[in-house]
């Protein structure tokens, strides 16, 4: 990369990284768009120097949502979310199909993976104080996020139709339902019904698939807007 | 090849370089210099470790997807009718000449379904006392099912349409090929129906 550009023809700091020769289609893009120095100022920002290998952690956790992304896409070309069949179709994914195992191993490791590297951001972030003034909004948001991920995962488990997730969902739906007053209504409202059954796994799958993720993107593009905006807070 | 790191010049700035680190100046070598920046070796790397998962995703996620497309069609013997006249719950494919509806029933597994029975149509002709044609039941335009329009002696399809004789050949419309038949063998008295194949155009 970058092997015939001279001394002499070296770009400025800030537009070196895109600001290279990219060939004809990247010029002809430029002209049109106008994309070199924006991209740049987002590519070669600078990082304070206390910067460390802690601070990675929120960085892998949105690695690890992509990888759920895109296995999940390719999994729901294969999962049936309905009782009679969702079994079927998951032992099916794991036995028969070709990497079908491999396909779901991938976004069971990553889920897991994902919660703890997004408990380790929040305890690095809770740690160095990183929360204050002028960060409380992207601290909130922070929640807001770990919430649905947390929510990712208890919909998730259902999913396999299996006896352990029926029975955990059973489980967090009725603590769900040891909520004062409004318990009861929440629970139903979960269950899509007095019993836990097809209308139960259809929601589950619908929140999984269709609501968090795009609450999840939404909130990741405002945490990592105020994140560039405010800059990475200097260690206490 | 000369190899000059310069990742220390590019953190002090442009101003600080020396006009040495500018034009290095191999004397030994007239080989083409190759420049290699810190900034640039981490691009570099990043890139091919960006490359390698994305590549290792892809596999992961798109393997399935064309890997179970993949399957072939199902060429197990399946009956189709009784030759002999005798009774049965199979149609009667005793007359000559005739041309006769019929369904060919296949147990299929179709990817995580339980093996389920799945019928196609056919049209079958008695050509002779030893001789069958089992015609699909599909125009070769574009797979919509035909009928038999007995009193014409013809099959009409009506999507687009597309007209075949007794024969199985095109006589009108924008079929490309002439009807395409199942191999066909005769066992205990009941016609079966192997392997489809696609008439030559």
């Amino acid at each position: 990369m970058n092997s015939t550009t001279g001394p002499a023809a070296e770009p400025s700091a800030g537009t070196e990284l895109a600001g290279r020769r990219r060939g004809r289609l990247w010029s002809a893009l430029d002209e049109r768009l106008h994309i070199r120095r924006p991209l740049a100022a987002v590519l070669n920002k600078p990082l304070p120097e206390s910067i460390r290998w802690y601070h990675c952690f929120g960085g892998m956790a949105f690695f690890a949502f992509v990888v759920l992304a895109v296995t999940g896409v390719a999994l729901a070309f294969f999962y049936v979310p309905s009782p009679d069949h969702a079994r079927a179709s998951v032992a099916w994914i794991d036995g028969s199909l070709p990497l079908g195992a491999l396909l779901r191993n991938l976004h069971r490791w990553s889920a897991y993976t994902m919660i703890v590297l997004v408990v380790c951001h929040m305890l690095r972030v809770f740690l160095q104080g990183a929360y204050r003034k002028p960060r409380e909004l992207n601290w909130i948001v922070g929640l807001v996020m770990l919430l649905v991920v947390l929510s990712f995962a208890f919909t998730g488990y259902l999913l396999p139709w299996d006896q352990k997730g029926y029975w955990a969902t059973n489980v967090g739906v009725n603590i769900a339902g040891s909520v004062p007053w409004l318990g009861p209504h929440l629970a139903t409202l979960l269950r899509g019904g007095p019993e836990l059954g097809a209308l139960t796994l259809l929601r589950f799958y619908a929140v999984h698939v269709f609501v968090l993720p795009a609450v999840l993107v939404v909130g990741l593009v405002l945490h990592f807007a105020m994140v560039r905006r405010q800059g990475i807070a200097e260690p206490l | 090849m000369h190899v000059v790191i310069r990742g220390q010049a590019d953190q002090a700035g442009a101003a600080d370089r020396g006009p040495a680190d500018d034009h290095p100046h191999d004397v030994l070598s007239a080989a083409p210099e190759v420049r290699v920046t810190r900034r640039g070796l981490l691009v570099l790397t990043a890139g091919l470790a960006g490359g390698a998962i994305v590549t290792a995703l892809g596999v992961a996620g798109l393997t399935p997807i064309v890997a179970s497309s993949a399957g072939a069609r199902s060429v197990s013997w399946a009956p189709v009718g009784r030759i002999d006249g005798r009774t049965s719950s199979l149609p009667d494919l005793s007359a000559h000449g005739m041309v006769v509806a019929a369904d060919i029933t296949r147990v299929v597994t179709d990817a995580y379904l339980p093996p389920a029975k799945h019928t196609t149509p056919v049209f079958v002709v008695r050509d002779g006392h030893a001789g069958f044609t089992i015609f699909d039941a599909r125009c070769t335009h574009l797979g919509c099912p035909l009928s038999w329009d007995a009193a014409g002696q013809r099959f009409f399809c009506g999507c687009h349409g597309g007209v075949f004789d007794a024969a199985g050949n095109v006589t009108a419309g924008p079929p490309p090929r002439p009807l395409d038949r199942y191999d066909w063998k005769v066992d205990g008295g009941v016609l079966y129906a192997g392997a489809l194949h696609e008439a030559a155009t």
